[in-house]
């Protein structure tokens, strides 16, 4: 989901959401409790986009990679703490392989704060420092890495759990030129491999997702007058915005990314070619601990209570128009059955047809459930998960058309709604999808075709984060 | 007076402690003045340079409420670090401001409450967090403010409550701190170290870290566990050198194992830089402990002067001088009228013990017995309480009572007071 308005707050500066203090220290004792930090300073277990695709890495076409982008709109320019994971939060990628919408394989991830190096030894409460500037993650190089994040990753398979890796190190935030000259090597250092063909890779990268975020949410007020259509050629070009501003250029994220072999998500443990069942439905999830002051002296069982959830994308945003939505973050995937009217009539589509005077497809959206809550249309279960069929193969990045099944010169089978890139326009086709025929035919869509620099072609798939130094979003 | 004293502010303070410390500074090793100066800027530069940003933008445009949100929080973040009471009032005015020119409500209503709780007005606190919470019902920082200031109020059931709630969807540091400080009013000292030890996990700045393991190493020195508070104390330093709630906690592990004068050479590093008055208080008890009198009285009046800047910047003192004055056998019936007071407007059990012990100290001991159960009501292992209890218990003329609540004192922490801990043990022999 992403929070929207939280953007725009953050882009005053990220600590505004700042510690607010408690009570001043006692007097009759020594600094006691009081006082207390009363926000973390932390953004919230934020999901802001889950991707899941067929690798298009040559030679990784077999595995599948899943990627969740948490704290959305980071400003790059946010010294001295700038971004980080949240080491209270439990990120997880949960993946169903037997189609009955309830989760078979997770794999969570879990992060550590390391203060340490130059920042502490010289008393300089800052998390990066150029002394001397960062060209490493550990050991020599790594001096000035005053704050250093160390996460690990556990599979969670038939209730049996495997450490898959531990003490791997989160690439920090993009601070500038000075604090890390190569900033590219150093994420570099970020990719891990396992033994078992596992890549994983944590840390800040540019935010994929291209909207005219402004335009959208001032009422559909995109930039293009009577109506925001785009002309086939537009609509082919995807290297190209068409009209209005992508707002969230400029602006990075905190990703997990993680490839694994096909054979290691399957019921039948069989790679992409030879799977009898090669539909998997997905979704990322946050979770915190609950932890309750209790009553008794041995409580000591503090249960993870999922804070978020995130498949398909703009579910929550355009599909999900209720005021209670961390009711809907904290039910499971499988019981989406409670939210069904939301599908059937969608208010996307009455406010489409509000705004625009064109008629919208606003009831009876039997299509929209099928698409959205079922691996087959003739289910009776209904789950909200991004679903991935493993037997279409991926098309290479030269190829990636992001209107996926509306593309202009026929339709590219391995984009969204099948898995998701980090490409794929899923605003345009969601106004499209859901607004219905005259809005797929007539070419509506925000006018933004793409981000404003290249994604890259292999693991993690996405591009180099924006400098702190070289980039400040200022209103 | 009260305009002077609120542009002498901690600046004027920290004059006057030199004054009385000039020559001791001088005595500092060359590494622990310049942490000592960094630290006295431990506004960090990025904050400071924050903040002169944003009143330069409200001095410009005064009505941007948003801006004016942003720099109240700040100041009252400033006013936790530094402790300098005068940030309180411009936190106060920013947010109201920030709240009459379109600011979100939210975020400036549990400002406002935070900042009456640091000024121990637990009233309007607990009246701002539920504005706040009635705004958004889901966002978790209002609930711990409503939480504190009803736990001060006396008020546990309603406190725990919004504690656990803030707890509920999910615990982080700030709710986790709160857990283990009910579980430490509940007597639950070991499951109150597994709460903070969790918080200490989740710290993302080095003052949080710091400030946590803090906690954490007061938590353990309550329990008599001095080792294992030191190391936390420690490790404090580590993440942030020269943070001075760890190096007075070090001062008071100094005190304990006998070595007064180091003590007091960190106190007064301390004090220099952060004057809080439970810091010159130790101060001065150290030196007296020493036999260093007439130091000691100096000390003591600096505390005097440091708790008339607290309260000509709106925070409630009387809880605070009250006990001050009734364990240094000074203005006793005063001493009492404060401590009803400060009992009346906010009737914590810390309140009831003070009032207790004001009793106590004016000849009221049957009174006084009927606070300290009070005091004592939530089966907190509070040695100093426990020892106020003993001493009244024999004034009221039961010395077995009054010696078996001496042990209690001393089995909870044999450390608990320079002052009192040695007449404890000497009324057991």
């Amino acid at each position: 989901m992403r929070r929207i308005a939280l953007i725009f707050a953050l882009a005053l500066g990220a600590v505004a959401i700042a510690t607010v203090g408690g009570l001043a220290p006692d007097a009759g004792e020594a600094a006691s409790h009081r006082e207390a930090p009363a926000i973390s300073l932390d953004a919230p277990a934020d999901i802001s986009d889950f991707f899941m695709f067929r690798s298009y890495e040559p030679g990784h076409e077999g595995n599948v990679v899943m990627i969740m982008d948490v704290i959305p709109g980071e400003e790059p320019s946010s010294g001295p703490n700038y971004w980080n994971f949240d080491p209270s939060v439990r990120y997880a990628f949960k993946i169903d392989n037997n189609k009955d919408g309830k989760d078979d394989i997770e794999f969570r991830v879990q992060f550590k704060n390391e203060f340490r190096g130059v920042t502490r030894d010289a008393g300089l409460p800052l998390s990066y420092v150029a002394l001397p500037p960062i060209t490493a993650l550990d050991g020599s190089g790594s001096e000035g890495l005053g704050l250093r994040q160390r996460y690990s990753v556990t599979m969670v398979k038939h209730g049996k759990r495997t450490k898959i890796a531990r003490n791997l190190i989160a690439v920090p935030s993009n601070v500038g030129p000075r604090t890390m000259p190569d900033y590219e090597d150093l994420a570099s250092q970020g990719v891990y491999e396992t033994k078992k063909g596992i890549r994983i890779f944590a840390g800040q990268r540019q935010d994929p997702f291209y909207i005219d975020l402004g335009g959208i949410f001032d009422t559909l007020h995109l930039r293009r007058e009577p109506l925001p259509l785009l002309t086939e050629a537009e609509d082919a070009n995807d290297d190209a915005n068409a009209f209005g501003f992508d707002q969230l250029a400029g602006f990075n994220v905190h990703s997990i990314a993680i490839e694994v072999p096909a054979s290691m998500l399957t019921k039948d443990r069989k790679g992409t070619n030879a799977t009898s069942q090669p539909k998997l439905g997905a979704y990322g999830a946050t979770s915190r601990q609950k932890v309750r002051i209790g009553h008794r002296e041995s409580s000591n069982s503090s249960p993870w209570v999922q804070v978020q959830r995130l498949a398909n994308p703009l579910v929550n945003e355009a599909i999900i128009a209720t005021a209670r939505k961390d009711r809907w973050n904290a039910v499971e995937p499988e019981d989406e059955k409670q939210f069904l009217d939301f599908y059937l009539n969608p208010r996307l589509a009455f406010a489409l047809q509000t705004v625009y005077g064109v008629p919208a497809a606003t009831s009876g959206r039997t299509d929209l459930r099928d698409l959205l809550l079922k691996y087959e249309p003739g289910d009776e279960r209904l789950s909200e998960l991004l679903r991935l069929d493993l037997s279409v193969a991926p098309t290479p990045l030269a190829d990636q058309k992001r209107l996926g099944p509306l593309a202009v010169g026929g339709p590219d089978a391995a984009a969204w709604p099948n898995g998701r890139r980090p490409g794929d326009d899923v605003l345009d086709v969601a106004v499209r999808v859901v607004g219905g025929p005259n809005y797929i035919a007539a070419r509506a869509g925000d006018g933004i075709n793409t981000g404003d620099t290249p994604l890259p072609g292999a693991f993690p798939f996405l591009g180099t984060p924006e400098s702190g130094f070289d980039v400040g979003n200022h209103s | 007076m009260r305009g002077k004293l609120l542009v002498a502010g901690v600046a004027g303070i920290v004059a006057v402690a030199a004054m009385f410390f000039g020559g001791v500074l001088s005595e500092l090793s060359t590494a622990g003045k310049a942490s000592s100066d960094s630290a006295r800027a431990r506004v960090t530069p990025a904050q400071a340079s924050r903040i002169a940003v944003l009143e330069r933008v409200v001095a410009r445009s005064p009505s941007d409420g948003p801006s004016l949100i942003e720099l109240g929080l700040d100041y009252q973040q400033r006013a936790r670090e530094t402790a300098d009471p005068t940030d309180y009032g411009r936190a106060e005015a920013a947010l109201r401001r920030g709240l009459r020119f379109g600011g979100d409500r939210y975020l400036a209503l549990t400002g406002l409450a935070a900042v009456a709780a640091s000024r121990h007005r637990f009233g309007v606190a607990v009246d701002l967090a539920r504005r706040a919470i009635r705004i958004d019902p889901d966002a978790e920082a209002a609930y711990g403010i409503l939480g504190d200031g009803l736990v001060e109020l006396g008020r546990y059931d309603e406190g725990f409550a919004a504690f656990d709630h803030m707890a509920a969807r999910g615990s982080d540091l700030p709710a986790l701190t709160r857990v283990s400080y009910a579980r430490e009013l509940l007597g639950r000292r070991r499951q109150a170290i597994v709460a903070m030890r969790m918080a200490v996990g989740m710290a993302s700045t080095p003052e949080n870290a710091a400030w946590t393991l803090v906690q954490l190493g007061n938590l353990e020195f309550d329990g008599n566990r001095l080792r294992a508070a030191e190391a936390a104390y420690r490790q404090a330093l580590a993440v942030f050198p020269g943070y001075s709630h760890a190096e007075a906690a070090l001062a008071r592990i100094d005190a304990a194992h006998g070595r007064l004068a180091a003590a007091v050479r960190r106190y007064r590093d301390v004090v220099a830089r952060m004057p809080l008055p439970q810091y010159a208080i130790a101060l001065g008890d150290t030196l007296r402990a020493a036999d260093r009198g007439a130091e000691a009285r100096e000390t003591y009046r600096l505390v005097g002067a440091i708790e008339r800047l607290f309260r000509a910047n709106g925070v409630r003192t009387e809880l605070e001088t009250a006990l001050f004055d009734l364990d240094h056998g000074r203005r006793l019936r005063d001493a009492l009228a404060r401590a009803r007071k400060a009992y009346v407007q906010a009737p914590s059990i810390h309140a009831e013990d003070v009032l207790a012990w004001a009793l106590l100290k004016n000849g009221r001991c049957q009174n006084a017995r009927a606070h300290s159960v009070r005091a004592l009501r939530l089966g907190t292992r509070d040695a100093l309480k426990l020892f106020h209890r003993g001493m009244i218990e024999r004034c009221l003329g039961r010395p077995g009572t009054a010696r078996s609540f001496f042990a209690g004192a001393l089995a909870v922490n044999e450390h608990f007071s320079l002052l009192y801990a040695p007449v404890a043990r000497e009324a057991l022999r």
